[in-house]
């Protein structure tokens, strides 16, 4: 059976509260989180078919998530969000195997397409 | 003649003769013959020479003839030698005998014994003469006296001018000095003086005018000279000496003159001559060093309203020099807008306060000059009040100022643009996170709109979630837009605390970036202080980067900074931001502040010292300090809080 759960992990949380609505809206699970640390300890990282990950945060960075993830041998397709128009990052964190790389603010469409490559993979 | 006659004559009580028309004697009555002892024989016709003293006869003859000659009376006096050998002194009176017809036809004569008349005579004049000689003894006795306490007084008179006199024998170079003279030049007054030994005690520069004087003295001309002498102590003694000579002896050139002993004079002439040079140089010192600092000096007397300025100060005023000075003149000059500041002034002088301000005048060809004047209370006119000043014309400063002023807040903009320039990820982070928010909250709103039957209560909630994430969006903007404004320094109450906020949510993505644990501690009650925010805000900033690029390095321990403000005691509100970084070396403390320090690599040292500076313009101090309970550093300024402000709500800008 198909992870369906998108985990949103945001330390903004306007994106926290912003985002899920609109998943929501299409007929998806979404799950907020405001850290790295808070989604690591959750129960949900079985479940998730989608990983929305904000790459700035306070504690652990998006990018050390993800890399914390391959090291549990999590696969969990991730979509990048970053406030930062930072482009050397971009290749480094979709060589990782990252499914996206989309910066603030981003258009519906951009998201759920790139939602929707990360639960076809997952 | 007649026996009767002859008998009559010889009877008469008188020694009685006659002669002949020539003279010749033709008879002697017997009184005279008796007293002569001769006969009339022995005395016809010219035997009666030897009856007169021969001392005598030669004068009695003569004036005998010369009354026969004339045919006149005379009478004539001679020693008559009597019987006994012996000479008594006779009056001998002759006239001649006429006939009818006025014809000499003889000469009667009578001789008068005169002897004990004479001795009377004598005896008187020997009397008189006596008497004469006490009187002029006694005379001179008195002028003796007088003359000796006319020379004490004399030698005194010398002694306390200090004068000697001398006399001076040209032609045998002899020379006479008074004991005060040879006092003056401590010689021995038994001394034997010439002009060779004189002239050993001349001071060998002045022995030229010494040498041409006598030279002229040799030619009559008379002696005014003021030499030195060296005596035998060494004492080195200014004289006067004059002279003339005296007429007396046209052959023998003599001079009589005087020798001061001017050298308590001369000292004291030289030190008031020193005195006034000083004088005249402090002046000119004085004249100069008010030229060369544009600088004048004035003075006040506040009751009577009359000012006397020194030359400069007409000078800076450009007004004639001489120009009487009063106060509705100063007015005139003022710039009309700095005429209440002075007139303030002029008012705390009169209270007795010591003013220091600036102001402006205008001069007469339309030139504006900044002035700085300072001035006190006399304390040495205590009457009433009298103000001693000094007015500088600082407008180069001033203009300088302005220039350095205008180039400094071109230099902050600068400055904080390229601060800011360096937030610049940090800022799209601010702007970009609520933008992410409000278009996937518009989204959401469209999609329940949209939906069949629309979800129209989540449509309201996401439409104002989109209105708050535009407002977030246009804060961060419009705190943006101030920080990178180039507008005029303000000077307004600023809340420090909230101008301290607001550059940390600036800052607050880049602090992140750099995983920076931010912890601020703001004092509640905290007064506002006069400023400007954008200023202000340009050196928190500054701060709060620096402690962020100072902590990128350190790995294995927290990056922790705190940002504080505090009230201390002496009424400044101080602001310091801690880091926990590589810390200052002691030997750079000094030198952070310093323009193009830096010990950064992509630096250009100037934020401190711009920092400092805008610090300083708002009367406060920025200090660095190495941490002394742990790594890392601190940096604080502090600056008065706004007095007049504190009590008034903030103003809150737009």
């Amino acid at each position: 059976m198909k992870r369906k759960l998108v985990s949103v992990v945001d330390d903004d949380e306007f994106v926290r509260e912003a985002l899920p609505d609109l998943l929501r809206s299409f007929g998806l699970e979404a799950r907020p989180f405001c850290s790295a640390e808070e989604f690591l300890a959750s129960d949900s990282l079985g479940r998730t078919g989608c990983l929305v990950l904000d790459v700035t945060m306070p504690g652990m960075t998006g990018p050390e998530l993800q890399l914390e993830l391959a090291r549990r041998r999590q696969d969990i397709p991730i979509v990048f969000i970053t406030a930062n128009s930072e482009p050397s990052l971009r290749p480094r964190l979709l060589k990782r195997g990252a499914v996206a790389y989309l910066t603030k603010p981003f258009s519906e469409t951009a998201i759920l397409e790139a939602i929707n490559a990360a639960l076809e993979i997952a | 003649m007649e026996i009767e006659l002859s008998r009559l004559v010889d009877a008469l009580p008188g020694l009685v003769w006659t002669t002949t028309p020539d003279g010749t004697s033709d008879f002697v009555n017997q009184r005279l013959r008796e007293y002569c002892g001769l006969t009339l024989e022995q005395i016809r016709p010219n035997g009666w020479r030897i009856a007169i003293h021969p001392d005598d006869l030669p004068h009695a003859q003569a004036s005998w003839y010369a009354f026969v000659a004339a045919g006149a009376p005379g009478d004539v006096d001679a020693r008559l030698r009597r019987f006994d050998g012996v000479y008594r002194r006779f009056n001998i009176k002759t006239c001649p005998v006429t006939d009818a017809s006025g014809r000499i036809v003889g000469w009667c004569g009578i001789n008068t014994d005169i002897e004990e008349r004479k001795l009377a005579e004598e005896a008187l004049l020997a009397h008189q003469l006596a008497s004469e000689r006490a009187q002029s003894d006694a005379a001179l006795k008195l002028g003796e006296a007088q003359l000796r306490r006319a020379y004490v007084h004399l030698a005194e008179a010398q002694r306390l001018s200090q004068t000697g006199s001398f006399t001076w024998d040209f032609s045998g170079d002899e020379l006479f000095w008074s004991e005060e003279l040879c006092r003056i030049f401590e010689l021995d007054p038994a001394t034997q003086i010439k002009i060779p030994l004189v002239r050993d005690f001349v001071h060998p520069q002045d022995l030229r005018n010494f040498d041409s004087t006598v030279e002229g003295a040799a030619a009559g001309l008379d002696i005014d000279l003021a030499y030195r002498i060296v005596t035998a102590s060494g004492a080195v003694k200014h004289v006067r000496a004059v002279g003339h000579r005296v007429e007396y002896n046209a052959d023998r050139p003599v001079f009589i003159g005087a020798v001061q002993d001017v050298t308590a004079a001369k000292i004291a002439e030289e030190a008031l001559r020193a005195r006034e040079a000083e004088l005249e140089q402090a002046y000119a010192f004085l004249t100069e060093a008010q030229q060369l600092s544009s600088t004048g000096s004035f003075i006040w007397d506040a009751l009577a309203d009359e000012e006397i300025w020194s030359d400069e100060l007409y000078r800076i005023f450009e007004v004639d020099p001489g120009t009487k000075i009063n106060l509705p003149l100063v007015r005139q000059v003022v710039h009309p807008e700095d005429l209440p500041r002075v007139a303030a002034a002029t008012q705390q002088a009169v209270a007795g306060e010591e003013p220091d301000y600036f102001f402006r005048i205008v001069t007469p060809a339309g030139v504006v000059k900044h002035m700085h004047c300072v001035a006190h209370r006399s304390a040495q006119i205590t009457d009433r009040p009298m103000f001693i000043g000094a007015i500088q014309d600082v407008t180069e400063a001033k203009l300088a100022e302005e220039a350095l002023s205008r180039a400094r807040a071109e230099l902050a903009h600068v400055t904080r643009v390229m601060a800011l320039s360096a937030l610049t990820a940090s800022i799209a982070h601010e702007v970009n996170q609520p933008l992410a928010s409000l278009v996937t909250n518009a989204s959401t709103c469209v999609r329940m709109l949209a939906a069949d039957p629309p979800n129209l209560e989540i449509a309201q909630t996401t439409a104002q979630r989109t209105i708050r994430d535009a407002n977030r969006a246009s804060d961060v903007i419009r705190r943006l837009r101030a920080m990178f404004a180039r507008k005029q320094p303000a000077s307004e109450p600023v809340d420090l605390a909230e101008a301290t906020r607001e550059v940390l949510a600036l800052s607050a993505s880049e602090f992140q970036r750099a995983g920076i644990v931010l912890r601020s501690d703001f004092a509640d009650g905290l007064p506002s202080v006069r400023g400007d925010r954008i200023q202000l805000q340009q050196v928190i900033l500054n701060l709060v980067l620096n402690a962020t690029d100072a902590m990128r390095a350190v790995d294995g321990r927290p990056r922790n900074l705190l940002v504080a403000t505090a009230c201390d005691e002496t009424g400044q509100v101080r602001l310091s931001v801690r880091d926990e970084g590589t810390g200052i070396k002691p030997q750079n403390l000094t030198r952070l502040f310093d323009a193009f320090y830096t010990t950064k690599s992509e630096g250009m040292g100037i934020g401190l010292s711009i920092s400092r500076s805008i610090i300083q313009g708002h009367d406060g101090r920025l200090w660095a300090e190495a941490n002394d309970d742990g790594p890392g550093a601190t940096f604080s300024f502090s600056i008065p809080c706004d007095v007049a402000g504190s009590t008034e709500p903030l103003q809150k800008d737009a």
